[in-house]
């Protein structure tokens, strides 16, 4: 068992040092450890965002399940030119999120996609310190470039990347005219382009 | 809706694009205004960068440990990862199991869906690269796109599937017009050929709603037909439009 324990973190340990793309592509073949890899990865930046958005544990685990699942049967569609793995695992986990939602007939509240207010946990040794320190800093370079901006346009950039709302219901939500929900978005979102550049996502830098 | 002369109010769209929040509009507008301007593509994809961090600045919630031992538990249970495999319309029609036939109908929802998208979809077919169709689908939608027979290589086709995979809009373009009493015939195949229904087109240009029951997630192919007339039990005229799901 002890044997069979090794081995198998061996093969894993190989994989880690594999990029995004080339984990997907040997899913799309049928290897289970590069699942596995992936998951290891990503995991916990998938199901962070479930739980912030839906509110509820166990959504979210079937939420950041259900992503996988469909990562292992659809691996074959994904097209490296359109999307970075981490932005299609993302985009897929915030749409199961919101689907989620609109069944239960609850559109994200607003003080649920606030993250300014929150601590940031140090994080169980699961991962190298290295990618823990790096993950970290990320966070904290993020956080800290959202607070730089404007409160007014941190508000209506959470709404409209977690919210699954469009402008126009941003707008009524926030009983603003939707010019001016257009010019916090953009504005808002030019300052952060300002302030994180060079910053890149895990995945891109292996 | 005209594109500006010097391409600025795209510019100033691309932000609002990359979050998803623009209407379906104005993001076909946009889609079609980057196919044809490098500079906004650059900035878009610059954008695009700052939204993939986003994500980022979430505090991390620890998941549980079993959850990686459910995954595998869901893995090993599907027949995975699914190469879909190829099933000719020879081969369903040689099929002996027909499956309970559901007649297309217009379902609420998707008639609220084919509101929305039509106008965004209707010109959208007709692109060289229909991927894009991918670009402009509702949040949780897959797309499937189908791809044109010998007998009518101009059609154009996509087949939207709703997130629970219960029913599907299936859009269709430059149908050539059919002859006589000949119609459109819509089929799915499984482990069982599935009727989906018949339409005509008016213009070239037809949407159907499909529910078969079980959810469109278990089918393996998609294919359009034209048949003699809407009561072939099994395909037998040419494939006009076909695709795995």
């Amino acid at each position: 068992m002890g044997q069979q324990t090794r081995q198998w973190d061996e093969t894993l340990q190989d994989y880690s040092t594999l990029k995004d793309e080339s984990l997907i592509r040997l899913i799309a073949e049928g290897d289970e450890a590069a699942l596995e890899a992936l998951f290891d990865r990503h995991v916990r930046l998938l199901f962070s965002i479930s739980v912030h958005l839906v509110g509820n544990q166990l959504a979210a685990e079937e939420i950041a399940l259900d992503v996988f699942v469909r990562v292992w049967e659809n691996a074959e569609s994904y097209q490296p030119e359109r999307a970075k793995v981490t932005t299609w695992l993302t985009t897929i986990t915030r749409y199961r999120a919101i689907d989620y939602l609109r069944r239960q007939g609850r559109r994200p509240e607003s003080d649920s996609v606030s993250w300014d207010v929150l601590p940031v946990k140090p994080l169980p040794p699961q991962n190298s310190p290295e990618q823990l320190a790096g993950n970290a800093l990320r966070r904290e370079r993020i956080r800290g470039a959202l607070r730089q901006i404007p409160d007014e346009q941190r508000r209506v950039l959470l709404l409209a990347y977690f919210g699954g709302l469009t402008q126009q219901e941003i707008a009524d939500r926030l009983d603003l005219p939707l010019g001016t929900v257009k010019t916090r978005i953009r504005l808002g979102l030019q300052k952060l382009r300002f302030l994180l550049r060079g910053e890149e996502s895990p995945g891109q830098q292996r | 809706m005209s594109a500006s002369r010097n391409g600025h109010r795209e510019k100033q769209m691309i932000p609002a694009y990359v979050l998803g929040v623009l209407e379906p509009e104005e993001r076909l507008h946009l889609v079609r205004h980057l196919e044809k301007c490098a500079q906004c593509r650059a900035d878009e994809q610059a954008y695009e960068e700052v939204a993939t961090l986003l994500p980022y600045a979430v505090e991390e919630v620890e998941p549980p440990p079993d959850l990686k031992e459910r995954l595998l538990r869901a893995v090993e249970s599907t027949t995975a990862p699914p190469t879909p495999a190829h099933v000719s319309p020879a081969l369903a029609e040689a099929a002996t199991h027909r499956g309970k036939w559901r007649s297309a109908r217009l379902a609420p929802v998707a008639a609220f869906l084919l509101l929305a998208l039509l106008l965004v979809l209707g010109g959208l077919l007709l692109w060289p690269e229909q991927q894009r169709v991918a670009d402009v689908a509702p949040a949780g939608f897959s797309v499937v796109l189908l791809q044109p027979g010998a007998s009518a290589p101009e059609a154009r086709g996509v087949m939207l599937i709703s997130a629970d995979g219960e029913y599907g809009t299936l859009i269709a373009q430059n149908l050539p017009e059919p002859e006589g009493n000949r119609r459109y015939k819509a089929w799915l195949v499984r482990d069982e050929l599935y009727d989906g229904g018949i339409f005509t087109p008016d213009d070239g240009y037809a949407s159907l709603t499909v529910e078969p029951g079980p959810s469109l997630s278990t089918f393996t192919r998609v294919f359009i037909t034209l048949e003699p007339s809407g009561e072939s039990a099994a395909p037998t005229g040419p494939v006009i439009l076909s695709s795995d799901i």
